[in-house]
C-alpha cells in the first residue's frame, strides 16, 4: 500500500509483490434486501461495515431515503455509495424545483440507472436496491448492477450475502414458473408483517455463514402511512 | 404541431420562429422521458419553452439578437388532467381554459368568454370553435383544429376556411382540448370554395373544405360523412 506514495522506493528496492498495486475501490461488505407488497415495500440492510477481514463499525446504515416514497439501499464501496446518494439527492432537489413535485419511484429508478451508466468506464462500486411505492401506491423494488442495468421485481437482494439470501427468497416468494397462466403480478402476496418476519429470518441465516454480514439489521417499511424503521440485532462474530 | 405524444402547440405570429421553439420543446420532452421514464408535465414543458424565449435562444453562439416573434398555445394532457397555457414573446405564460390568439383574437376571446364553460363535451367544443371562427371571420382562413382527449394522444385536425384575421382559438372542456388555429393564407383555397368576389366573402364550411381528425385512442381522420355531421351541428 505504501508503494503508491513513494514510487521512487519501488524502483530502488525490487519488489517481491507480483503486480500488487493501488486500487481505487474497496469492498465494505454487507447485504441489502427488499421485498415489495401490494401496498407496502420493505427494505433492509445489515449494519456492519468491514474492510478485508476487519470490522470498521458495527453501526453503519446502508439505507438512504431519497424521497418520501423511495428508499435506496446499497452495498459495496461505501465512499462511492455516499457520493451516489449525494448525487441523487441533488438531482431530486433540482427536479422538485423545476417540476414542483416529488419524483416518483419509477422516475428515480430511471435516474439512478442513468447516473450509474454515466460512469460506465469508472463505475460506482455500488450494488443497489431501490424500493418504494409507485405512482399507484403499489410496492416496487428495482435491482441494479454496478453500471445501471435495472429491472423491476417483487423482491431482490444484493451484496455479500446475496447468494445466501436469494435462494431463500425465491423459495418463499417466487411464483411457480414464469409460464404459469394466468400471469402473476410481480408483487408478492405476503402481508407486511409476514414480509418483515421473513426478512429477519433471512438475515439471521445469512449472518451465520457470511462473515461480512452481521451485527444488526435495519429494516425500513414504506406504506401509505409513511416510513417506519425497525432494527434487530444479529450475531456479532 | 406536435411536441410529444401528449402535448401539442398552436402558433401565431412569425411561425418560422415557432419551429425553433417547438424543436426545443421536443428535445426537452424526450430528454425528460430518457432521464425519468415519464412524460413531462405540460407546465414544465411550457416553462422550458419560455426559458428559451427569455434568452432569445440557447447558448452563446446560437442565441438571437431579437425576441422570438411568436405566441404559442401549448395544449396537453398530464396527470393533472388536460391543460392549456398561453405564452408570448416576453417569456411569460398563463394558464387558460379557453383562448384565442392572433389578429382576430379580441372578438374571438369575447365570444369564447360568453359561450364557453368547462363542462362542454367534445362535440359542443367543436361546434363552438367553428362558430366562433365564423363570427369573427369575414374572409377565408385556413385553420387547424387539434383535439386532445383523455386518452392522451395529440392529433391535428384541419379545417379550411379563409381569412387573414384570426390566428388561433383554443378551448378546454371537460375531457378534451380543442385548439383552432390559422396556419396560413393560401390563395388557391378560393378555387375550392367557388365563391364570387373578394369583397364580401362568406365563410362556407362544407365537407370539401374541412378536414378534422382526432385520436381516441388511435389517430382517425374524419371521413367526409363524419365531417358533414360536425358541420350539420353548426
Amino acid at each position: 500500500m505504501s508503494m503508491v506514495f513513494a514510487p521512487q522506493l519501488a524502483e530502488a528496492a525490487p519488489t517481491s509483490h507480483a503486480g500488487a498495486s493501488w486500487s481505487p475501490y474497496d469492498n465494505n461488505g454487507g447485504t441489502c434486501v427488499a421485498i415489495a407488497g401490494g401496498d407496502y415495500c420493505v427494505i433492509a440492510a445489515d449494519t456492519r461495515m468491514s474492510t478485508g477481514f476487519s470490522i470498521l463499525t458495527r453501526d453503519h446504515s446502508k439505507i438512504h431515503q431519497i424521497t418520501e416514497k423511495c428508499v435506496l439501499a446499497s452495498s459495496g464501496f461505501q465512499a462511492d455509495i455516499r457520493a451516489l446518494q449525494k448525487n441523487l439527492d441533488a438531482r431530486h432537489q433540482i427536479y422538485q424545483h423545476q417540476h414542483s413535485k416529488q419524483m416518483s419511484c419509477p422516475a428515480m429508478a430511471q435516474l439512478l440507472s442513468n447516473t450509474l451508466y454515466y460512469k460506465r468506464f469508472f463505475p460506482y462500486y455500488a450494488f443497489n436496491v431501490l424500493g418504494g411505492l409507485d405512482t399507484e401506491g403499489k410496492g416496487c423494488v428495482y435491482t441494479y448492477d454496478a453500471v445501471g442495468s435495472y429491472e423491476r421485481s417483487g423482491y431482490s437482494s444484493q451484496g455479500s450475502g446475496q447468494t445466501l439470501i436469494m435462494p431463500v427468497l425465491d423459495n418463499q416468494l417466487k411464483s411457480a414458473s414464469p409460464l404459469v397462466l394466468p400471469p402473476r403480478e410481480s408483487s408478492t402476496p405476503l402481508t407486511e408483517s409476514e414480509a418483515v418476519d421473513l426478512i429477519k429470518d433471512t438475515f439471521a441465516s445469512a449472518a451465520e455463514r457470511d462473515i461480512y454480514t452481521g451485527d444488526g439489521v435495519e429494516i425500513v417499511i414504506i406504506n401509505k402511512n409513511g416510513i417506519r424503521r425497525e432494527t434487530m440485532p444479529l450475531k456479532r462474530d | 404541431m406536435e411536441i410529444d405524444e401528449h402535448i401539442g402547440c398552436a402558433m401565431s405570429g412569425l411561425t418560422a420562429d415557432a419551429r425553433t421553439l417547438v424543436e426545443h420543446g421536443r428535445v426537452e420532452t424526450q430528454n425528460h422521458r430518457f432521464s425519468y421514464n415519464e412524460p413531462m408535465t405540460v407546465e414544465s414543458t411550457t416553462q422550458a419553452l419560455c426559458d428559451l424565449a427569455l434568452r432569445f435562444g440557447e447558448g452563446d453562439e446560437e442565441s438571437m439578437s431579437r425576441p422570438f416573434g411568436v405566441s404559442l398555445l401549448i395544449a396537453g394532457h398530464d396527470e393533472t388532467g388536460p391543460c392549456l397555457y398561453h405564452t408570448d414573446p416576453s417569456g411569460t405564460f398563463w394558464q387558460c381554459d379557453a383562448k384565442a390568439i392572433g389578429s382576430g383574437s379580441e372578438g374571438a376571446d369575447t365570444s369564447l368568454q360568453e359561450h364557453f364553460n368547462k363542462n362542454m363535451t367534445l362535440e359542443e367544443a367543436e361546434t363552438l370553435a367553428l362558430s366562433t371562427l365564423k363570427q369573427v371571420m369575414e374572409e377565408k382562413v385556413i385553420t387547424r383544429i387539434f383535439f386532445l382527449n383523455t386518452l392522451k394522444h395529440f392529433v391535428p385536425a384541419c379545417l379550411h376556411v379563409s381569412s387573414w384575421y384570426f390566428d388561433a382559438v383554443c378551448m378546454l372542456c371537460c375531457n378534451s382540448l380543442v385548439v383552432v388555429t390559422v396556419i396560413d393564407m393560401v390563395c388557391t383555397i378560393y378555387s375550392h370554395l367557388n365563391l364570387g368576389s373578394f369583397d364580401c366573402l362568406v365563410w362556407q364550411v362544407t365537407s370539401s373544405n374541412v378536414d378534422i381528425a382526432k385520436v381516441a385512442p388511435k389517430y382517425h381522420l374524419y371521413t367526409p360523412e363524419e365531417v358533414e355531421a360536425v358541420i350539420q351541428r353548426l
